[in-house]
């Protein structure tokens, strides 16, 4: 009995000590952060950025990173002429099959293998919630969280889009 | 007496008329329009179909899918001599290739040079060069919800059914990839994905057409709406058969209307009498044959079943039963 009361009451202590500690960013913290790219050999051809970060493409990465999905969005931001790229970032840890890399390249959209990178030099998005970001022409981000299913952020976005047309 | 419950009767037509701000309701009955009997033609084909989901007209092709097939998941048959052609249009990531096309097999809309299918939310244009399909436009339809019952009303202007969730309208417009939404549930009491399933319909209409009309699976009803979402025109069936509707969920409800198709000139739909418990296409072999106005100008009964059917712009309907693999039927409407 007593053994049990000891437990719990650690399970507790736990609990209240990592919601002391653990910092929630709410999404205004990082609107306006400025992100830096790291090198590498991946080619933008449009200023603003629609930033994907993968953790982990688990076993199907076609899924995972929402590539038909990502690949409808890309469809309609062509068809209104906005520019703007979408980039997944992925571990440098993973790789892609064949037929994945076909479908990113058919699909015009971009990858890198750089998430470690990224996330030293882009420290204040380390430990936050969101893993896509639209990041206007000066590297700014101007918008958190992914527009897929979510036609009013969608909105937002091609709003934001629009802007720098 | 007499007077007082006519007056009701009048104030409770224009309050109904007034909420759904509908200009006429009235009610067919079907009595009045007998059935006739409908005798196909047969055309024994020498190639086999292999689990056929849709049968189409373009130009001079019968467009059949197939979606099992391995060369190509569209066959193309001589629309005269009912002869096999070409089959084309595989799955893949190529420029000319689909993702999942069979996900939307009953979509389909033509030009007089290319061909519309809904291809995994992309609608594609497709033109035939040679023996191969080419896809010339790609339209996203980035919908709120899962797409039902999409009808291509313009270029780049698309109505489809309501969410899922049964919250807003009954109707969601799509014009240059943005989303309004429009009309009310004919049922209310119905909440959430239990409203919209209630709720079903068919919807018919074309590229420059001014209307669509809803046939609704679970209600004798049909709605004519404006493509800008005034409605227009209800029309009640006068139909008493026990449609078993407080069971649908369990799925052994009998409907009213399914399998909409149309030319210019028609819509066909078919009308279930109920006839039998569940629904399969066997017990279903009444096909409609309604006018853009909403007028039901004519009954025809099937003797032979079949699952998949198409109206040509010639107003000939060509249908395929896939448990009959060499065989494609038709039948022309004489108005």
């Amino acid at each position: 009995m007593k053994k049990t009361l000891i437990t719990i009451s650690w399970i507790w202590a736990s609990i209240i000590i990592l919601l002391l500690f653990y910092k929630n960013h709410p999404i205004n913290d990082f609107i306006g952060k400025e992100i830096t790219w790291p090198n590498n050999e991946m080619k933008m051809t449009n200023d603003n950025r629609i930033l994907i970060l993968i953790q982990n493409t688990k076993e199907c990465s076609i899924c995972n990173m929402q590539i038909y999905n990502w690949y409808i969005y890309n469809l309609e931001l062509q068809r209104k002429k906005m520019n703007c790229d979408i980039v997944y970032i992925l571990s440098e840890k993973h790789s892609l099959d064949e037929e994945t890399k076909r479908m990113l390249s058919t699909y015009g959209l971009k990858y890198s293998f750089s998430l470690e990178t990224f996330m030293k030099t882009n420290i204040t998005l380390k430990n936050n919630r969101y893993n896509t970001f639209l990041i206007n022409q000066q590297n700014k981000i101007v918008l958190i969280g992914s527009p897929i299913d979510n036609l009013e952020l969608w909105g937002l976005y091609k709003k934001q889009l629009s802007k720098s047309l | 007496m007499k007077k007082n419950v006519f007056i009701i009767i009048l104030s409770i037509c224009i309050h109904a008329c007034s909420d759904n701000k509908c200009n006429t309701i009235s009610t067919i009955s079907l009595d009045s329009i007998p059935t006739i009997e409908g005798n196909f033609l047969v055309h024994q084909i020498e190639d086999t179909l292999l689990y056929p989901r849709a049968i189409n007209i373009f130009n001079k092709y019968i467009v059949i899918t197939e979606p099992q097939q391995t060369k190509g998941i569209y066959t193309f048959w001589d629309i005269n001599s009912f002869k096999f052609l070409f089959s084309a249009g595989n799955i893949g990531g190529g420029p000319n290739e689909f993702i999942n096309p069979k996900a939307y097999y009953d979509y389909f809309a033509h030009t007089d040079s290319s061909f519309f299918i809904l291809d995994s939310n992309i609608e594609k244009e497709v033109v035939i060069r040679g023996q191969e399909l080419f896809i010339t436009k790609r339209n996203p339809i980035i919908a709120p919800t899962s797409v039902n019952q999409m009808v291509r009303v313009g270029d780049d202007f698309y109505i489809m059914s309501g969410m899922t969730n049964g919250q807003k309208g009954e109707h969601i417009s799509c014009v240059n990839g943005e989303y309004t939404f429009w009309g009310e549930y004919p049922y209310q009491e119905a909440k959430k994905e239990k409203r919209f399933i209630r709720n079903f319909k068919y919807t018919a209409g074309f590229e420059g057409n001014n209307v669509i009309l809803d046939f609704y699976r679970n209600m004798n009803l049909v709605r004519i709406y404006d493509v800008s979402g005034t409605l227009i025109k209800e029309i009640f069936i006068d139909d008493n058969t026990d449609r078993n509707i407080e069971n649908i969920e369990k799925n052994i409800n009998r409907p009213f209307f399914c399998d909409i198709k149309n030319n210019r000139e028609y819509i066909a739909v078919m009308y279930n009498k109920g006839k039998g418990q569940g629904y399969s296409q066997s017990q279903s072999k009444e096909l409609q044959l309604w006018d853009w106005d909403g007028c039901l100008l004519k009954r025809i009964v099937f003797e032979h079943p079949f699952d998949c059917y198409t109206i040509s712009e010639n107003n000939t309907i060509y249908a395929i039963n896939s448990n009959e693999p060499n065989t494609i039927y038709t039948y022309n409407i004489k108005l």
